[in-house]
Formats: structure tokens, C-alpha cells, sequence
């Protein structure tokens, strides 16, 4: 069984809607990555600032603790110097710097720097010594003054620069970042020197470069470590709900056996149990209408096949006893003749109301062959010929010159075309009826205009109704069932054509029936458009 | 006389059908079931037969197949169902026609008396191709040897060959050959045109004899000779 009307599925639509929109994977991705990079960066940075407080802060003590007390023992060696000669002054001197220089040290680990204030005699004395040959210009002028007016110890930060000519002990340690500690010591006969220990820190920089570079390693790997988690947790929630995307795409296209697993999480497991209820639901129901589908079309075929039989004897019979009718009585002679008329009319009915039910059950099916559409329309005008002329109608033809091969189902377009014809003689008043066939390369169309009785604007709507008559006392006298232009229009939609109407109260009506050439495709064009006018 | 099956199992049918037979001047044989029609047809073999689909005993498709099985002669079928399938399964299995159920009396009449006829033809014989016509004994041979072909076969080739250059519509055939005078269904042709060619073409798929024009119909192969 084929269903020639199958109700059109979006698929397509769904698909781009799906395209625009960002995957939701991508989205939740790309969302913890951002916070996470703004939470990490503010952890990292506050960690840093703590460690490097705290670094310089312990150096900072112990550096003043251990200038403080380099400064007591200077200043007790001195006072406990026995001799006043200046060469032992020197030698004290020498020993005080001495001290500080460890000798098993490369490069700069503790510098002093003693500078004499102000000297009450000359220069009998150094004025300025220092260790491993630094320069007085590792201290930063405002720590000199600090020192000057101060009697704490002070403390700033800067460089050991090595004295001008002199160079560096090590390449490596070129102006090495130093703790300075400045304060002064009052010496004895000399009176007071200015004293500054520089502490290399460069090693305390050196763990903070460290720390921060680990912080900034640790921090970006944690970032894509939680990027790979999330995708991987979002992938796991997101997959069933894929699934189950692609699974409800699979029912709507028709495949109704198609089931969600519902193993997995408890959530997930029950959306695979609930989507599946609703399957089964839906399964359930649409194999119920099948089956009435199934069942009607039985009945349309059984009912045809009961009916037909008797019909057929009753009408044998009547025929029997109308070519007879002469030999009867004058009323039983015209009782043959309604008893045939009125089994004609019953037959047609019957074969009219079968079809219709054929459509409703969605059995009809399309026999489709390449013909010449214009023969095909020649064919159905010359059959109702003699109808028309006992009207006292002419059918004009206007057609193109060259053949319209197209592959349609003969029998329902010539039955569009009777429908459509009948119609019109009926409607016609006795005025001839013009048809009008035009094609182009996708499109084929054909009009039939009568100049009768005309439709109201309201009965345009109308007149495909089943049964519906436009007058109805009148046209039951013609005979018909009003089913006729229903049928066409069913036929016509076969075809994936229309039939569309116009018409005006006195001055006729005009059916045209357009359908493309090809069966599928959409009507793009009217090559007879609905508002005709007629020269 | 001629005599003609009548195969229906709706006794009132089957006996207004007698009488209107009758009336025309044939004998009627009526039979009621499917399994019951061989036994008859060989007793007294018809001239022809009308044959309903829908039977007790054995379905009218198969009853065709059987007295095609055995014989020519020409058979059409009753059909109340109206439906394709049928109707084409019907014809595959060599009916030669069907008219659907109600139909007019006269009609069925025509119809009966167009499969009945036997056309006078003006030549005595003709050659397509390989095959040979004789139009006196109603025979086709090829090599020699005779091909059963039904009537209806027979005619609808002598139509085709007799005018070799002519491209008949179907529904030209269906008149002539058929004796429609309306419109009609034209798988009648399309579905005869096939079993003609599987009897007298060497590969039915690529016919040399009988030769589809593309959207309008028919005509006979190239090769026409007049004895």
C-alpha cells in the first residue's frame, strides 16, 4: 500500500536551527574557562604578593638584626683598641670590613660600605672603605640623607655597582639587586662613620621569579585540566540528550521502533525511560490509525465489491424491461424508464462516494505516464462534446502549438477535466466556453471559462466543498452528487497542482488547474493567472 | 452458435446474464465456482468466456491461468473491485480484456461481439522480420514453427503490420483493436504489448517487432515485406 499523502516532515528546518545555535558542550566549555581563569588569576596573584612579603620581610629582619649587631661589634672593637696610633686605626678598619667579607664566597653575598661622616683631622684617615671594591654609588642618595639626620638604622633598595675601573669579580653578578641597610657608628678619636651593609637578595628574587612562574605553569595547566574535565562531564550529560535528539528525528521520520537506551545515570535513565513511554505511546497510536486505515480501506473494497454485484444485476434488468418498454402499458413503461434513469444515478453516486472515501482512507494511488497534456484535454472535450451541444454550447480551444509532454495519471486528469467541463456546462446559460492550455518549462495550466451564472465572492471558498451546492434547488434538478469538485480538487493535488477559482455574479466563472511538470515539486508560477481577464 | 462461459458465483447476476445473452442469440453456459470451470471448459469448450475474479473454490487469476494453460480462446473478466492490482494481474495472466461491474448491458454486449469477430482481411499474408503472418489461417510463425498467439494477440499485430509506418496511439488501438469507442484504460495496451512481445520477440527487452514510440504509442519494427 502506498499512502499517496504523506504530511511533510520540517527535518531540514530542525537541522539549521541546530547549526545556528551553539552547541551547548562548546557553551558550558568555554563559560567555566573564563571563570575559572578570573578566580585562578586572582588566587595566583594574592599567593604571590604573600610569598614575596613574606621573603623580603624575613630578609629585611634578619638583615637588621645582623646589621645592628655588626655595628655594636665594630664599635666595642674599637672602644677596647689599646693603642691611639692611626695605623692600628687602619688595621681595625681593615679588620671590620675583613670580617664581613666571607673569603669563600665568588661574586657579592654581604658588602660594607663605611664612609667617614665628617672627619675632624683631614684625611688622615680613609675616608671611605669598602669590600670587593663596590662603589659608593650603590647607595641611593635619600638613604644617605635618611642615615644622616637619623639615628636608626635605615633601609632601602638597590644595586651593588662595582667601582668604575674596576671590573665585576663575576660576569654573572653584574649589579646584583641588594638589600641596603645604612646607619652609623661612632668611632673613637675619628669620630663618626657612616656604615652600609648591602645584602644580595638576589637569590630571594630569584624564589620569588620561581614562585611566580610555578603560580603561572600551575595555574594555566589547572585551567585546561578543568576545560578537559567540564567537556568530558558535559559530553556525558549531553551525549544521551544528543541521543535522544537524533532518536525523536528518526520517530518523526517514520521509524517508530527506534528506543532511547536507559542505562546510565539515574537523570539520564529516566529521560530515556520517559522519551521512551512516549514512543511507545505514539507507536501505539499511529498503528491504531493505521489499522482503522487498514480496516476502512477494507470496507471501501468490500462495500464496493457487495454493492457493485447487485447493481449490476438491477441494472441488467432494468434494461431488459426498458427496451421492452413499448410492449407495456404507458405507466409501466415510464416506471422502466426512472428505474433506469434513477440506477444511473444511484451507480454514480456510489462510484463517487467510494472515491472520496478512497481519498479519506489515503489509498489512492497515482498511475502516472508521459503523455501530450494536449491530448490528453482533447480526449476529455470530445467525450462531453454531444453533452454540450444538446446545451447548444460550443468548447473553444486556445493551446500552444507544440506538444506539452508531461507524465500524469490520465484517468484523473481526464476526470479533473470532465469535472470541470460539466461544471461549466451547467453553469453556462447556453454560452459557449472558452479553454485556455498554457504551459512553460516547469508548469503546466488549464482554464475553463464559462459566461453563465457566475459565483458570489463568498461562494469562492466554497465550491470544493463536499456537497455543497451554489444553488441548491437548482442545481439537484441537473443531477450530481457535489462531490464532483471536491474529487477534481483531490485529483489535482495528486498531481501537486490546484485548482483555484474566480468568478462574478452575471458574468461566469473560470477554474483554472495548475500543476508543475514535474510531480513533487512546488507550484512557483500561475501561467494563467487567477484574475483572467478575458479579451 | 456461439456458445459463451459464464463463471460468477452471484446466482442472480449469473442468471441475468443468461437472459440477456439470450436475448442476443448465444448459449450460455453458467458455472458458480473457480474449481468447477476446467471439468466444464474441456466437456464443452466455449468460444468465450466471462470471468469474475472474486470465486469460491479457486480465484478467477488462477482460473485464467488454467484455461490459458490449455487454450486461446478468448476471455474477459468481471471485476467488482475496480481495483489495479487485480485488473493488471488479470491481464498479465492473458485475459483479454475486463469490464468493470455495474456495466451496461450493451456494452458488455460490444465487447463480447468485438472479441468474437473475425476480421476479413484484404492480404493474405505478411513478413515482420523473422515472423510470419498468415491472416487466412490466423496463424504467426517464426521458423516455421506456429505461435500460439490468443486473438487478441493476433489482432493487435495484424494491426500494427499492416500499417508499417504508421505510430498508433493507444488509444487508436484501443478502438481498433479493442472496439472502444471512448476513452479507455490504456494499460489494456500497455500490458498486451508486453505478452505480445515476450511470445514473438527474440529478447522481449529489446524489441525488434513491436516498437514503443516514446509519449505517443506503437508501431511495427523496420522491416515490412508484402508476399
Amino acid at each position: 500500500m502506498a499512502l499517496a499523502t504523506v504530511p511533510g516532515i520540517s527535518s531540514k528546518v530542525n537541522d539549521l536551527t541546530i547549526m545556528k545555535r551553539t552547541s551547548l558542550g562548546v557553551r558550558v566549555v568555554a563559560s567555566t574557562v573564563v571563570l575559572c581563569t578570573v578566580a585562578i588569576s586572582i588566587l595566583a596573584f594574592v599567593i604571590l604578593v604573600r610569598v614575596q612579603d613574606g621573603i623580603k620581610n624575613s630578609r629585611l629582619e634578619a638583615a637588621i638584626s645582623e646589621s645592628q649587631s655588626s655595628i655594636y661589634q665594630t664599635e666595642s672593637q674599637f672602644s677596647f683598641l689599646s693603642t691611639q696610633l692611626l695605623s692600628s686605626y687602619k688595621v681595625a678598619l681593615d679588620n671590620v670590613i675583613n670580617n664581613f667579607t666571607p673569603s669563600n664566597q665568588s661574586g657579592f653575598g654581604r658588602e660594607v660600605i663605611l664612609i667617614q661622616q665628617n672627619s675632624p683631622q683631614g684625611t688622615l684617615l680613609d675616608t671611605e672603605r669598602t669590600t670587593n671594591l663596590i662603589s659608593k654609588n650603590s647607595i641611593p642618595a635619600e638613604l644617605r640623607d635618611l642615615v644622616r639626620t637619623s639615628s636608626t638604622l635605615q633601609h632601602s633598595y638597590g644595586n651593588i655597582i662595582s667601582r668604575e675601573n674596576v671590573s665585576p669579580l663575576s660576569v654573572s653578578a653584574t649589579n646584583p639587586r641588594a638589600l641596603i641597610i645604612g646607619g652609623k657608628v661612632s668611632l673613637p678619636t675619628v669620630g663618626i662613620y657612616e656604615i652600609y651593609f648591602l645584602f644580595n637578595i638576589e637569590n630571594e628574587y630569584r624564589n620569588i621569579a620561581l614562585v611566580r612562574s610555578t603560580l603561572l605553569v600551575g595555574g594555566l595547566t589547572l585551567i585546561l585540566l578543568i576545560a578537559i574535565i567540564v567537556a568530558v562531564v558535559v559530553r556525558q550529560v549531553v551525549r544521551p540528550v544528543r541521543s535522544a535528539a537524533q532518536i525523536a528525528e528518526k520517530l518523526a521520520a517514520g521509524q517508530l521502533e527506534e528506543r532511547m537506551s536507559t542505562d546510565g545515570a539515574e537523570e539520564i535513565a529516566s529521560l530515556g525511560s520517559s522519551f521512551n513511554d512516549m514512543a511507545n505511546v505514539l507507536q501505539e497510536q499511529i498503528s491504531r490509525l493505521e489499522n482503522l486505515s487498514r480496516v476502512q480501506q477494507r470496507f471501501v473494497a468490500d462495500v464496493s465489491h457487495e454493492l457493485r454485484t447487485p447493481l449490476t444485476t438491477m441494472r441488467m434488468a432494468a434494461d431488459v424491461l426498458y427496451k421492452a418498454r413499448d410492449n407495456f402499458e404507458p405507466t409501466i413503461s415510464r416506471s422502466a424508464e426512472l428505474l433506469l434513469a434513477q440506477i444511473d444515478r444511484f451507480e454514480y453516486m456510489l462510484s463517487e462516494l467510494l472515491e472520496v472515501s478512497r481519498f479519506d482512507a489515503g489509498v489512492v494511488r497515482l498511475e502516472p505516464e508521459l503523455l501530450d497534456f494536449k491530448v490528453v484535454v482533447h480526449r476529455s472535450i470530445d467525450a462531453l462534446v454531444p453533452i454540450a451541444h444538446d446545451n447548444r454550447i460550443d468548447i473553444h480551444v486556445t493551446e500552444p502549438a507544440e506538444p506539452i509532454s508531461v507524465v500524469l495519471d490520465p484517468r484523473r486528469i481526464d476526470r479533473i477535466l470532465r469535472n470541470l467541463l460539466i461544471n461549466a456546462i451547467e453553469h453556462a446559460e447556453n454560452k459557449d466556453i472558452e479553454v485556455l492550455i498554457k504551459a512553460t518549462e516547469q508548469t503546466v495550466a488549464i482554464s475553463v471559462r464559462d459566461y453563465g451564472v457566475g459565483l458570489r465572492r463568498s461562494e469562492l471558498t466554497r465550491v470544493f466543498d463536499r456537497f455543497w451546492r451554489a444553488d441548491p434547488a437548482r442545481a439537484r434538478t441537473k443531477g450530481g452528487t457535489g462531490l464532483g469538485l471536491s474529487i477534481a480538487q483531490e485529483d489535482a493535488q495528486l498531481h501537486s497542482g490546484v485548482i483555484e477559482v474566480w468568478g462574478e455574479i452575471g458574468k461566469g466563472a473560470e477554474f483554472i488547474f495548475t500543476f508543475p511538470r514535474e510531480r513533487g515539486q512546488s507550484l512557483i508560477e500561475r501561467p494563467i493567472p487567477i484574475l483572467h481577464i478575458d479579451k | 452458435m456461439t456458445l459463451i462461459m459464464v463463471v460468477d458465483d452471484d446466482q442472480d447476476l449469473a442468471e441475468m446474464l443468461a437472459i440477456v445473452l439470450t436475448g442476443e442469440g448465444m448459449e450460455v453456459d453458467l458455472v458458480g465456482r473457480g474449481d468447477e470451470v476446467m471439468e466444464i471448459f474441456r466437456a464443452t469448450p466455449p468460444d468465450l468466456v466471462l470471468l469474475d475474479i472474486m470465486l469460491p473454490g479457486i480465484d478467477g487469476i488462477e482460473v485464467c491461468k488454467q484455461i490459458r494453460a490449455e487454450s486461446m480462446v478468448p476471455i474477459v473478466m468481471l471485476t467488482a473491485k475496480g481495483e489495479t492490482l487485480d485488473i493488471v494481474k488479470g491481464l498479465e495472466f492473458g485475459a483479454d480484456d475486463y469490464i468493470v461491474k455495474p456495466f451496461q448491458p450493451g456494452e458488455l454486449i460490444a465487447r463480447i461481439k468485438t472479441r468474437l469477430r473475425r476480421v476479413p482481411s484484404s492480404t493474405a499474408a505478411l513478413n515482420l522480420g523473422e515472423v510470419s503472418i498468415d491472416f487466412v489461417a490466423h496463424e504467426v510463425k517464426r521458423d516455421g514453427r506456429v505461435i500460439a498467439l490468443t486473438r487478441l494477440e493476433f489482432d493487435l499485430l495484424a494491426a500494427l503490420a499492416k500499417e508499417p509506418g504508421r505510430v498508433f496511439t493507444r488509444d487508436a488501438l484501443l478502438s481498433e483493436v479493442w472496439g472502444y469507442r471512448q476513452t479507455s484504460d490504456t494499460r489494456l495496451v500497455n500490458v498486451h504489448v508486453q505478452r505480445l512481445r515476450s511470445k514473438i520477440e527474440r529478447d522481449p527487452d529489446n524489441p525488434e517487432l513491436v516498437m514503443t514510440v516514446r509519449g505517443v504509442g506503437y508501431r511495427a519494427g523496420n522491416f515490412i515485406q508484402s508476399k
